[in-house]
């Protein structure tokens, strides 16, 4: 874990908007599904993106590591800008040191290919590297994720979740990347797997000085597994920071919201009253804060002013007019 | 006991499979009082949901078989009713709510037209009446701008708007059991929370039974008074809410609450459960979770334990032991 200070990834001002027809034939609408976010990275840390469905969380996933193209705003990976002019090429220079994990390892995995050959496929497209290399590489991705070697010739459905989770890790793993987006890595697995599939990520990131950007919608399962959280809303990042603060002491009235939606394993326990009304369209969004419909606090200037993140602690940001 | 609205004696519920009969659950007793509401909750597997169809004998006939057991509703022997009886039950005396409102409601009706197919076949209502009703009860449900609603099609509503309307269908003949099951998985959490809400209000306004089939112990906590614990097809626990959460009995139910994420503290490595549920076409001697068991007995190994009492108003099926209980191995695969 050199260079500690350096962030392996920054986002500045990024906004995504999808084109959508309109149910009435008119002009497209605009889906804001991300707007104007920022965040940084650091070499062996993980961020938590948390949010609900709808949120943006899992846009933000793809367009930091080049899957889709923003509509403005920078990314830059490993000190390179890929988005501008020169971003296709800085985006190949550095595309060997990130990967993706996803939620459906299911879906991830070619059904037709043994196991062996799935988690060697990203060393069989980068190309050079011998079949002895190949094989001893197989069995140590397997040792590293926790699957016995005589899993190499089984298919992948012949796995539970959890293993199938640890595969699509293995072959994340690969080409020693140095950064990974796990979008949703353990939301269609049981509890009890769960809580293997996070400590293997949290061993992982030891081991190897990893960086993740984990994106979940369970705030607990990010508390277990993320040192700084980001929480969004509607598009937008209302609040971020460290894991203590957003979770012992939020500032924005969602994250307050949120926390207390949550139901906990605790019979003894009388939830708050709850947050009413949905999240609202994100298809041509009103100005002012995104919240504001919802919020038990909301004044005149929150509907009609869109608030900026505003640092509250060390490194804690709200983008609240009343925090 | 003459107050038991529903009792499960020792069903067993199999499924055919390429290479025979598969169980999906295996000798489960409960029973559910007058009132009462009683949590499922177990993983992938479990059996939880089989076993709840199983009361409204919503299994394919030709592909399910129940060898052993008998499901008693308010006196009624439902293994052993007509379609014409059942018909009487379902939806009129027994009502049912699923995971996904999407793929229960029918896309191309209104919603108008979804709530009156109940009204008009259980109660004899018609068009005007069930129509004005219908709007009665997706106000019920907190449905803003109920009377325009009445006449959408469910893509229309979000998630949570179209779990408020199969709600409604639900609740239309006021049914004196209502069967939940995952009723909010497909809810984001703040929707979760409202229609946990709203259940609750209807439970006690209508007074209902209910039972709440869920994976999330944290919604089994918050709603249920007393909660069955089941694992790979079998019960193996049973307790009310308070002790099954301050002293769990079963190794599986406390490696299970160990190893759920905690929000209201930081850890640094979460406890786990070795191993993988177990296949259920793959037949285990012995206790289910002995493989997986961090405090398995020689004895486990060989037969299964029997429910027995294990504390006033619970039973667990796990040997009394002699030695104390440790903790579930951390950390191990």
């Amino acid at each position: 874990m050199n260079n500690l200070a350096a962030p392996i990834a920054g986002v500045r001002d990024l906004v995504k908007i999808f084109p959508v027809k309109s149910d009435s034939g008119g002009a497209p609408l605009q889906l804001h599904a991300v707007n104007q976010v920022g965040f940084d990275i650091s070499a062996g840390e993980t961020l938590g993106l948390v949010g609900e469905s709808g949120s943006g969380k899992s846009t933000i996933g793809r367009l930091l590591v080049g899957l889709i193209p923003p509509t403005r705003g920078h990314v830059e990976l490993f000190g390179e800008a890929i988005t501008g002019k020169d971003g296709a090429r800085h985006l190949s220079n550095v595309r060997r040191r990130l990967q993706f994990v996803f939620q459906d390892p299911y879906g991830s995995l070619n059904p037709r290919m043994r196991v062996d050959d799935c988690i060697a496929e990203p060393l069989d497209i980068a190309g050079s590297v011998s079949r002895k290399e190949r094989a001893d590489r197989i069995i140590e991705l397997l040792e590293i994720v926790g699957l016995p070697r005589s899993c190499g010739d089984r298919y992948p459905h012949e796995f539970s979740g959890g293993q199938r989770q640890r595969i699509g890790i293995a072959r994340a793993l690969a080409l020693r990347p140095e950064f990974i987006v796990c979008d949703e890595p353990v939301s269609a697995l049981d509890v009890s797997m769960q809580a293997q599939i996070v400590n293997l990520l949290l061993d992982l990131q030891e081991k190897f000085g990893l960086s993740y950007l984990f994106i979940a919608h369970d705030l607990a399962v990010v508390r277990s597994i993320a040192r700084r959280v980001a929480v969004m809303y509607a598009g937008s990042i209302v609040e971020q920071g460290p894991r203590g603060d957003i979770y012992r002491a939020p500032k924005h009235p969602y994250t307050q919201a949120l926390l207390d939606a949550v139901p906990r394993p605790d019979p003894e326990r009388q939830r708050k009253p709850t947050l009413g009304g949905e999240i609202p369209s994100i298809l041509n969004p009103l100005p002012g804060c995104a919240f504001a419909m919802r919020c038990p606090l909301a004044t005149d200037r929150c509907r009609n002013e869109r608030p900026m993140p505003r640092e509250v602690g060390s490194a804690h940001l709200v983008a609240c007019h009343l925090a | 006991m003459s107050d038991d609205l529903l009792k499960i004696d020792n069903l067993t519920v199999q499924f055919r499979g390429d290479a025979g009969w598969i169980t999906a659950v295996d000798d489960v007793s409960l029973t559910l009082r007058e009132g009462e509401t009683l949590g499922i909750v177990g993983e992938s597997g479990s059996g939880k949901s089989v076993t709840a169809l199983s009361i409204l004998r919503l299994h394919t006939a030709a592909t399910t078989r129940h060898p052993t057991g008998r499901i008693l509703y308010a006196g009624k022997d439902m293994l052993a009713l007509t379609a014409r009886q059942l018909r009487a039950v379902r939806g009129r005396e027994i009502a049912m709510i699923f995971q996904d409102p999407m793929s229960s409601l029918n896309p191309v009706l209104t919603i108008s037209d979804q709530i009156s197919e109940t009204l008009r076949l259980h109660q004899g209502l018609d068009a005007a009446a069930s129509r004005q009703r219908a709007v009665e009860l997706l106000e019920l449900v907190r449905i803003p701008d109920a009377k325009r609603r009445v006449d959408e099609y469910p893509h229309r509503l979000s998630g949570g708007m179209r779990q408020r309307v199969m709600i409604a269908i639900a609740i239309a003949c006021r049914p004196r059991l209502l069967i939940a099951d995952e009723p909010t998985t497909a809810l984001d959490v703040t929707i979760q929370a409202q229609i946990l809400d709203l259940l609750r209000e209807l439970q006690s306004s209508l007074g209902m039974s209910v039972i709440l089939i869920s994976h999330d112990m944290g919604v089994i906590a918050e709603f249920a008074r007393r909660v069955v614990v089941m694992y790979a097809g079998r019960v193996v626990e049973t307790a009310p809410v308070k002790d099954l959460f301050r002293q769990p009995v079963h190794p599986y139910t406390e490696g299970l609450l160990a190893a759920i994420p905690k929000l209201d503290v930081d850890v640094t490595r979460l406890p786990t459960i070795r191993g993988s549920i177990p296949d259920p076409a793959q037949a285990i001697q012995g206790c289910r979770y002995g493989p997986r068991c961090p405090v398995v007995l020689k004895q486990c190994l060989v037969e299964a334990p029997a429910l027995l009492p294990a504390g006033p108003a619970r039973f667990a099926r796990c040997p009394p032991r002699v030695t104390p209980r440790v903790a579930p191995r951390v950390g191990a695969p």
